[in-house]
């Protein structure tokens, strides 16, 4: 049992969100411009 | 001297420089998921509990990643930020305006993971320590680095100067944060990685901190590439190379 566990689940949960939500963005802009340029060229 | 210069031109032509990275964006996901996944799980199992903070000491390996990175990044951007306002390196420009919501996440990251490690801790939410405030400034200055360039999005080469110039201006900050807990009386604990010779952590705890911090090293590169390389095909998208890329 880990002791002070919920404050700890809860500082993963949001880390893990924060950086899964910076990647997703990320690469969804990444994906949208470089299909915006393909069809332009 | 001549080579050297040749090395440098590569990293500041948007064109090589997007050539040069594309391997790295096949390695960099895969590199950062697992550095992610093995450090968590280390941190969170198998590095030993801490003997006055039980448990929640664990937040360390978010929360000293987050801010270590949200200061390093902000280092990186002053670094461009200084070529971008002396050379007009539009890469450098470029740079700035990819890393700066990444490096803004991470400060706001550091901020709620190190308010989650105080409550139980501290027995409170916030305070306004020295560390805390200027972590907080950090965040207030991402925020306006990233309004400043919206406001000015009409004038693109004045946009590349005011942001340079602001971003200079706000790397008082970074040392300010560094030295906030031996300059002034704090709640926040002292340095934890400042002297590598004498680290004020076992190494247990230690190792599987620094793998968290080159986790979110790994996360910072490849969420920056990803914009950045984005905004060199929309900046270049005329071009006979872009068109060569995508032919």
């Amino acid at each position: 049992m880990m002791t002070y566990g919920s404050y700890v689940w809860t500082a993963y949960a949001i880390a893990f969100a924060v950086i899964a939500l910076n990647c997703l963005r990320s690469y969804r802009y990444y994906r949208k411009v470089s299909q915006k340029v393909s069809s332009h060229v | 001297m001549n080579r050297v210069l040749s090395w440098l031109s590569q990293w500041v032509s948007p064109k090589l420089f997007f050539i040069k990275t594309k391997p790295l964006m096949r390695i960099l996901p895969l590199l950062t998921f697992a550095s992610l996944i093995s450090g968590a799980i280390w941190g969170l199992w198998y590095a030993p509990a801490d003997y006055q903070q039980k448990d929640a000491f664990r937040i360390i390996y978010i929360h000293v990643p987050a801010a270590f990175m949200s200061m390093g990044t902000y280092t990186m951007m002053s670094l461009a930020a200084i070529s971008s306002f002396i050379w007009r390196v539009k890469l450098a420009d470029l740079f700035i305006k990819a890393a700066a919501p990444i490096g803004a996440s991470l400060a706001l990251l550091a901020l709620v993971t190190g308010s989650i490690w105080g409550k139980p801790m501290w027995g409170t939410w916030w305070i306004w320590d020295a560390r805390l405030t200027t972590e907080l400034i950090l965040l207030f200055i991402y925020l306006a680095n990233m309004m400043l360039r919206t406001a000015l999005a009409h004038n693109p080469a004045q946009a590349q100067k005011a942001v340079a110039a602001f971003t200079l201006l706000g790397f008082v900050d970074i040392p300010l944060i560094h030295f906030s807990v031996e300059w002034w009386q704090t709640l926040h604990q002292g340095p934890t990685l400042s002297r590598f010779s004498k680290p004020s952590m076992s190494p247990d705890m230690l190792w599987p901190l620094l793998l968290m911090i080159a986790a979110f090293s790994c996360v910072v590169f490849l969420t920056v590439l990803w914009r950045l390389r984005a905004d060199i095909l929309m900046t270049e998208k005329d071009k006979r190379w872009v068109r060569e890329e995508f032919a």
